[in-house]
């Protein structure tokens, strides 16, 4: 589900899901549900069985990874599968990938036109276009 | 005018309570459609809770399966009693559609209720849990698990289920037949995210079901249900039974328990997760720890009732 108005994470995942992933690519190690709950409730008061019940979702999404740990009771930790620049490109990839297929001249017009606003913007695209005409020679 | 009004009452009656047994041939089916329906009230009269103000829909559905099964019998004896002077050929022939209809409809569903029992009991129930959860893997259930659920079972004097280990992190339970009996599975979201008392609760709710015979009771309310399919009502009779049967599993867990405040705290933890979240699949055939619910007006089809309505219960046998 998309969310075209939020101009962060929110866009691709839920309130509560980019919380969460934005707390996960923070720290570079492994943690469990309660740690989570922990650092995600300094900034919302949330549940652990809310944070287990996001994890697991974002698990089933294949978003963040998690192993099994049996000692002191059995519990998960989770750690991210993906870096935000790659979940950011997933999300572009997906959404302009069909837009692309479902209009294909509308989308590519839409693009020129906005993104030759400024001399930089211009620069940029002259980049692609010859891109693509050194692809088309091929 | 006075000669409409025999059709009107066949097609409200048809709209209510489905079309209904005439002569001929017919008339042998309804002594069976009068065990079906006798089956139900007598299942609805056993479930002593819906009394207490639990289940409106029940009394509801109470009633009306009286009014047919009394109507039943009338027709049984004698269709004219419904229109003592039939008025002419044309209204006769429509009376005699409906009768080929339903009597065709009577056989579909004993028929149907014999096939559906079979499944049940010998198909359904006798699947590996691989087979009924291919989405989820089944690992050993951890030593302290099984002690506790060995400790409740003999609370309740029943024989201990297999105990398997979910491998999944929303917190869920649910109590299931498998071709190795019954098996108690609970998941690691469940363990990691709720406090040791409550986690006990919520596996004293599925031991209530063992303990109050809940999966023979579905049964034959699964079966009454396939057998009257042709009555709409029928379909209302068994969600009304799952969910009695759900309120009084609480009341026997917190009774096993000792107290209904451990099991309200884990509901509401879990209520707590179900607003962010959308609860996972339960299966047919299956007593699962919670249920997300429908709205207020299609709440009546549910097999579960709401974490809301289980928690307000508990609260009130409390107090």
């Amino acid at each position: 589900m998309l969310h075209p108005s939020n101009r962060d994470l929110r866009f691709a995942l839920g309130d509560l899901e980019a919380i969460v992933l934005q707390r996960l690519w923070e720290t570079d190690k492994s943690l469990s549900v309660k740690e989570f709950q922990r650092k995600v409730s300094k900034s919302r008061p949330v549940a652990v069985t809310t944070v287990a019940t996001i994890l697991d979702r974002l698990y089933r999404k294949g978003i963040v990874s998690r192993q099994l740990i049996r000692e002191g009771g059995p519990h998960y930790v989770y750690s991210a599968r993906i870096t935000e620049d790659e979940f950011k490109h997933v999300v572009v990839h997906n959404v302009m990938g069909a837009l692309l297929r479902g209009f294909n001249d509308v989308t590519v017009a839409y693009l020129t036109d906005r993104m030759a606003d400024g001399p930089e913007d211009r620069r940029v695209i002259s980049k692609y276009l010859k891109k693509l005409k050194d692809r088309a020679k091929e | 005018m006075i000669e409409f009004t025999p059709r009107l009452l066949m097609i409200l009656a048809w709209v209510l309570l489905g079309p209904i047994t005439a002569h001929g041939f017919a008339r042998l089916l309804s002594p069976i459609m009068i065990v079906l329906t006798v089956t139900a009230l007598v299942l609805a009269v056993s479930l002593k809770r819906s009394f207490q103000g639990r289940s409106i829909t029940l009394l509801c559905v109470l009633a009306l399966m009286f009014v047919q099964s009394l109507q039943l019998i009338a027709i049984g004896l004698h269709i004219e009693l419904m229109h003592p002077d039939p008025v002419s050929e044309g209204i006769r022939q429509f009376f005699s559609i409906f009768f080929d209809v339903n009597l065709g409809l009577a056989i579909a569903g004993v028929v149907a209720a014999f096939a559906a029992a079979t499944y049940l009991e010998f198909g359904k129930s006798r699947m590996p849990l691989t087979r009924q959860f291919p989405e989820y893997q089944f690992l050993d259930a951890p030593r302290h698990v099984q002690r506790i659920v060995k400790k409740l079972a003999a609370a309740a004097g029943v024989q201990m289920p297999q105990v398997s280990l979910l491998d999944s992190g929303t917190p869920w339970a649910f109590i299931t037949r498998s071709e190795q009996g019954f098996i108690l599975a609970v998941s690691v979201g469940l363990l990691e995210s709720l406090r040791p008392a409550e986690v006990e609760a919520c596996l004293a709710h599925e031991i209530s079901h063992l303990k109050n015979k809940d999966f023979t009771l579905r049964l034959f309310a699964t079966i009454t249900k396939v057998g009257l399919f042709s009555r709409p009502l029928s379909y209302l009779i068994e969600p009304a039974v799952y969910r009695c049967r759900e309120h009084l599993a609480d009341t026997t867990a917190s009774k096993l328990v000792g107290g209904p405040n451990a099991l309200v705290s884990a509901l509401s933890k879990i209520r707590e997760a179900q607003y962010e979240v959308l609860a996972p699949p339960a299966s047919v055939g299956t007593a699962c720890l919670f249920h997300s619910g429908r709205s207020r007006w299609f709440g009546v089809f549910d097999k579960q009732p709401t974490l809301e309505a289980r928690i307000k219960a508990l609260q009130d046998d409390a107090t």
